[in-house]
C-alpha cells in the first residue's frame, strides 16, 4: 500500500511568529545571517540581551528571531536572527526563511538594512562562498569573524586587512559568548548602513555559477587564511574513537547509562527537601486555618497538586544538564553522526536526529525543529514520530510511579534498578519511534531516504554561563507551568472531586459521589482492561492538557479521597492502592499516550492540517492502549 | 460563607483561565486583546 504524502502547506509567514518588542520604526534593521553552527544565536543574544538556545551542533534555530540592541550612540537597532544556511539556494523550510529576509521577499517584513555575515573563524571554507552569493544581493554587510579566541589559539592566520578588500566589506572579529568585538561590529555596522546600494534583481544560481563562486572562494582563502603549522589533532584522535562503529556505539549507550543513573541518585536530597517544605507549609496551614472549603482548596487542591509536580525539579534540571553538556562539547553531533546508520534502517532521515533530541526537552521544539529536513515526507514522518520521544514532561509521572513500586536496590553491584527501569523507558521510546517511522516510510510512504550531510562541529570545553542558564530557564519552565496550567486544572480538579457533596446517609469517600466520581466511574469500563482504575481515569483527563499534571491530579483525588492510606507522600499512596500489574501498564500507557494539547496543536500548525494532529492522536491512543493491555496481563501473568 | 465565597471565586477564575488558555483559538485571542490594548 503507498498513500500520497501530503503537501505540508506552510507558508513561511506562519513559520515566522512576529514576537518583537516595541521599537521606533526608523530603527536601523541588522540580519544576521551564516552557516550553520557559527554562532549567530550567540552574537544574537551578546548583541540584545536575548536568552535564546544556542548548542554547538548545526539546525538549532529554525526559525527568525528578533530583539533590539543599541548602536555605539544609543539608537536602537533591530536585530534578526535567522537559521543558519550553506547558500541562497534554500531547500528546506528555515533556508526559506533565511533567504526570504535577506532577499526581502517575507511577506510582512521589511528588509534589512544591513546584514552582518557571521562565520566560525576557525572554518571559513564553506562561509565565503555564502559572502560572495550574498553580496549579490547588494545589501550593505559586514563580515564578523566569530570564535577568533578559539582561531588564535588554534594558530590560524588570517589577513584581516586583506580579506577586507578581496571581499569589499569590513571585516570584524568577534567572541560573541564573551561579548568581545560588539562594539567594534556596531560602528562598522552604522560607516556600511549609510553608504548608498543598490539591489539588483537576484535570481538564483546555476550550477556553473556556484562552482565558479566556489572557486573564487577558494582563491579569496588561499590568499587571506594560512592553516596552523601545528593543526589540532585532538578533535581527531577524540574522533576516531567516538565515532568507532563498536566503541562509538558502546560508550553513546554508558554515556546515557549514567545520565539515568545520576538523575535517580543526584536528585534524591534536593526531591526529599522539596517534599518536606510542602508538608510543612500544608501543616501549618491546616494549623491556622479553620476547617472549611477554602482549607481544603488550598491544602488538597493546590498543594497536594502543585507541590507534587513541583518535586521533580532536581531530576529535570539534572538531566537537562546532562543534555546541555553532551550539546555544548560537540558530541550530540558525534551522537547523530552514530545513530545515522540506525535511523537510515528505520527510514528516518538522518537530520531528524536533531529534532528528535530536542523532543526530549520537549515535543514542540522537536516538531518544530524538523523544518531543517527537506523531503516533505521526511519532515512528515519526523514530525509524526517526535511526540514518542521521552519528553520532560513524562519524568514525574515516570519516576513518581518507578519510586513507588520499583525497589531502590542495586544490581549488579552497581547500577540502581530505578535508574535502570528509567533508562529502559527512555529506551523504549527511542525503539517505538524507530518502529513507527520504519512501517511509515517503508509501508506507506515508499521511497529512498536522502543521505545525510553534517558538520561535525569541534570539541569545545562548555561554556559554564552557557550551562547554567540553560540548566535554570528549563527549571524555570517546569516551575511557571506548575504556577499556571497546573496551578489552574488542579483548582478546577479539586472542584469537580469535592462538588457536589455526598448525600445525607452517605457511606464511602466524598469524592464517590462528585463530578470527579462519575466522570472515573463512567469511564472505568473502558479502561478496566488496562487494569486502570477510576481514580487513574480522573487523572488522565486534565492529563489532556499536559501529561504532568495527571500527577497533580492523582495527587489531589487521594488527597480529597482521603480515607486509610491516602496521606502521605503519593508514592506510598499509590503503593497502597494498585497492584504492580496496573503502575507497570500506567508506565506502557505513558510511553505512547498523546497527553500533550500544545504538540498536537503544534503538529497542525507545523502542517496547516488538521488531518495530522487528529492521524497522531489516534495512532498514539491505539498503541497507548494496546501496550497497557499487553503489559496489565503480562504483568498479571506473573504474578504482579 | 466568606471562605467558600472565596473558594469558589478561585474556581470560577481557574475555570476561566483554563477556558482561555486552552480552549480560545489564538487568533481570537489576538484579536481581542488587541481590541481591549486600543481601549486603553
Amino acid at each position: 500500500m503507498s498513500v500520497e504524502a501530503p503537501e505540508a502547506r506552510m507558508s513561511v509567514a506562519e513559520l515566522a511568529p512576529d514576537t518583537t518588542p516595541a521599537a521606533p520604526a526608523a530603527a536601523l534593521r541588522i540580519a544576521l545571517v551564516g552557516n550553520p553552527n557559527c554562532g549567530k544565536t550567540a552574537l544574537f543574544n551578546a548583541l540584545t540581551g536575548a536568552r535564546q538556545k544556542v548548542a554547538n551542533y548545526a539546525g538549532v534555530t529554525v526559525e527568525r528571531k528578533e530583539g533590539l540592541a543599541h548602536g555605539p550612540n544609543g539608537e536602537t537597532l533591530r536585530v534578526l536572527d535567522l537559521p543558519g544556511t550553506y547558500s541562497l539556494r534554500a531547500r528546506s523550510p528555515d533556508e526559506v526563511i533565511t533567504r526570504d529576509v535577506a532577499l526581502g521577499r517575507l511577506e510582512g517584513e521589511t528588509p534589512p538594512d544591513v546584514m552582518i555575515c557571521v562565520a566560525d573563524a576557525t572554518n571559513l571554507r564553506l562561509v565565503l562562498r555564502l559572502v560572495l552569493e550574498l553580496k549579490q544581493i547588494g545589501r550593505p554587510m559586514v563580515l564578523a569573524l566569530n570564535m577568533y579566541d578559539i582561531a588564535e589559539r588554534q594558530g590560524w592566520s588570517i589577513d584581516l586587512d586583506r580579506l577586507s578588500r578581496e571581499l569589499g566589506m569590513p571585516v570584524v572579529t568577534t567572541v560573541a559568548t564573551r561579548k568581545r568585538g560588539l562594539d567594534k561590529l556596531l560602528v562598522a555596522v552604522e560607516a556600511v548602513a549609510g553608504a548608498a546600494h543598490e539591489v539588483p534583481a537576484w535570481r538564483e544560481p546555476s550550477a556553473g555559477e556556484l562552482r565558479a563562486a566556489h572557486a573564487e572562494a577558494e582563491r579569496i582563502r588561499k590568499t587571506c587564511i594560512r592553516p596552523p603549522s601545528h593543526p589540532d589533532t585532538l578533535t581527531g584522535r577524540l574522533d576516531s574513537v567516538l565515532l568507532h562503529p563498536v566503541a562509538g556505539v558502546a560508550i553513546l549507550l554508558t554515556v546515557l547509562f549514567l545520565m539515568f543513573q545520576a538523575v535517580f541518585s543526584w536528585a534524591q536530597p534536593p526531591m526529599d527537601l522539596i517534599k518536606s517544605a510542602f508538608d510543612h507549609l500544608s501543616t501549618l496551614i491546616t494549623q491556622v486555618m479553620p476547617d472549611g472549603v477554602l482549607r481544603s482548596l488550598i491544602c488538597d487542591g493546590i498543594i497536594s497538586g502543585v507541590g507534587s509536580v513541583l518535586v521533580f525539579v532536581p531530576q529535570i534540571m539534572i538531566l537537562f544538564l546532562f543534555i546541555i553538556l553532551l550539546e555544548d562539547s560537540g558530541y550530540m553531533a558525534r551522537a547523530a553522526f552514530l545513530m545515522d546508520k540506525i535511523m537510515g534502517g528505520a527510514g528516518l532521515h538522518g537530520r531528524a536526529f536533531i529534532p528528535l533530541l530536542s523532543s526530549f526537552a520537549c515535543a514542540i521544539p522537536g516538531i518544530m525543529g524538523a523544518r531543517v529536513i527537506d523531503n516533505k515526507r521526511d519532515r512528515l514522518t519526523t514530525i509524526l514520530v517526535a511526540p514518542l520521544m521521552t519528553c520532560s514532561a513524562r519524568i514525574p509521572v515516570y519516576t513518581l510511579i518507578i519510586s513507588a513500586f520499583i525497589p531502590n536496590r542495586a544490581v549488579w553491584g552497581f547500577a540502581s534498578l530505578q535508574g535502570l527501569v528509567m533508562f529502559g523507558l527512555y529506551a523504549t521510546g527511542i525503539l517505538s519511534a524507530l518502529a513507527v517511522g520504519f512501517v511509515v516510510r517503508k509501508v506507506f510512504w515508499r521511497g529512498a531516504t536522502e543521505p545525510f550531510l553534517m558538520e561535525l562541529p569541534a570539541y569545545k570545553r562548555p561554556d559554564a554561563k552557557n550551562v547554567a542558564m540553560g540548566v535554570l530557564t528549563r527549571g524555570k519552565i517546569f516551575v511557571k507551568r506548575a504556577g499556571t496550567v497546573i496551578l489552574a486544572m488542579m483548582i478546577v480538579v479539586w472542584f469537580l472531586s469535592s462538588v457536589p457533596g455526598p448525600p445525607p446517609g452517605a457511606v464511602g469517600p466524598a469524592i464517590n459521589y462528585s463530578f470527579a466520581g462519575m466522570i472515573g466511574h463512567g469511564l472505568e469500563p473502558l479502561l478496566r482492561p488496562i487494569g486502570f482504575t477510576w481514580q487513574i481515569a480522573v487523572a488522565l483527563i486534565p492529563g489532556m492538557a499536559a501529561r504532568e499534571v495527571a500527577v497533580a491530579a492523582l495527587g489531589t483525588v487521594y488527597a480529597v479521597s482521603g480515607g486509610e492510606g491516602a496521606t502521605g507522600p503519593l508514592a506510598g499512596v499509590l503503593h497502597a492502592h494498585w497492584s504492580l500489574a496496573t503502575a507497570l501498564a500506567l508506565l506502557a500507557w505513558y510511553v505512547f499516550a498523546p497527553q500533550c494539547a500544545a504538540t498536537l496543536g503544534v503538529i497542525k500548525r507545523e502542517t496547516n492540517s488538521w488531518t495530522w494532529p487528529t492521524v497522531t492522536f489516534f495512532y498514539m491512543l491505539a498503541l497507548a492502549y494496546a501496550a497497557a493491555f499487553a503489559t496489565f496481563h503480562i504483568a498479571q501473568a506473573f504474578g504482579a | 460563607m466568606v471562605q467558600a465565597a472565596l473558594a469558589y471565586l478561585i474556581v470560577a477564575l481557574a475555570f476561566a483561565w483554563v477556558v482561555w488558555r486552552m480552549f480560545v483559538p489564538g487568533k481570537v485571542k489576538a484579536d481581542l486583546m488587541t481590541r481591549w490594548r486600543r481601549k486603553r
